[in-house]
């Protein structure tokens, strides 16, 4: 699953430590999503959508092989 | 999302210490150095002597405790440490600990392949003690490294 974060965090000026803040996760937990090492819970991605306030799929989107 | 089934960090620190003094006093029992403390008459659900399925089913006999305080010492030790909650247990770290549980299970049975294969005789017995521990210490070595490798990663934006 491929994300944005990193685009929308600087869409609203948020650093990892910020954003990580905001959704109550480390900011190691950040990093590793950035990067597609962590996939995060849905429960995660709603909030990290919530702070963007933008909807769930803009920011993240499957991928082929995740059809796989 | 909360991991419900974990102990209070301060559960990781009282770990360490159980562990040294448990691991203190079973090294001194196998080295032969303490023996026979403090006999007393304990409940044998099989008689030792024999066998598992030998005839006599529950017995009282003579025996020390070290070996049992050793192997309950260290197992509670691990245990508290394996379970402690880290302070900034999040999911990712739930995620970590998950991989880290099945990759030490792996390696587990991979070691009681390659003991049983390769360790014979009186070695054995130290071999097996081992093994009544060595998930917990696979899953302790595996789990710190990963951390260690997840908190050195500084770099931002």
């Amino acid at each position: 699953m491929k994300n944005n974060i990193k685009v929308q965090r600087a869409i609203k000026n948020l650093t990892q430590e910020q954003l990580a803040h905001l959704v109550n996760v480390s900011r190691q937990t950040i990093m590793a999503i950035e990067k597609e090492k962590y996939v995060p819970s849905t429960v995660l991605s709603l909030k990290i959508a919530a702070v963007f306030e933008k909807p769930l799929d803009e920011i993240f989107q499957l991928e082929d092989s995740d059809w796989q | 999302m909360k991991s419900n089934y974990l102990f209070s960090p301060v559960f990781k620190k009282i770990g360490w210490i159980l562990f040294v003094i448990g691991a203190c006093f079973m090294t001194l029992y196998l080295c032969g150095v303490i023996h026979d403390l403090l006999p007393c008459t304990v409940f044998s659900i099989i008689p030792a002597s024999d066998g598992f399925f030998g005839k006599g089913g529950f017995l009282l006999r003579n025996d020390g405790w070290e070996d049992e305080i050793s192997i309950i010492l260290v197992s509670v030790a691990l245990l508290c440490i394996s379970f402690a909650r880290e302070k900034d247990e999040d999911e990712y770290i739930s995620h970590l600990r998950l991989e880290s549980w099945i990759w030490s299970i792996l390696a587990n049975t991979i070691l009681l392949i390659a003991g049983t294969l390769f360790v014979y005789g009186f070695l054995f017995m130290y071999f097996a003690w081992f093994y009544f521990f060595s998930l917990f210490l696979l899953f302790i070595c595996r789990f710190y490294y990963e951390l260690y490798k997840m908190r050195r990663n500084k770099d931002e934006e």
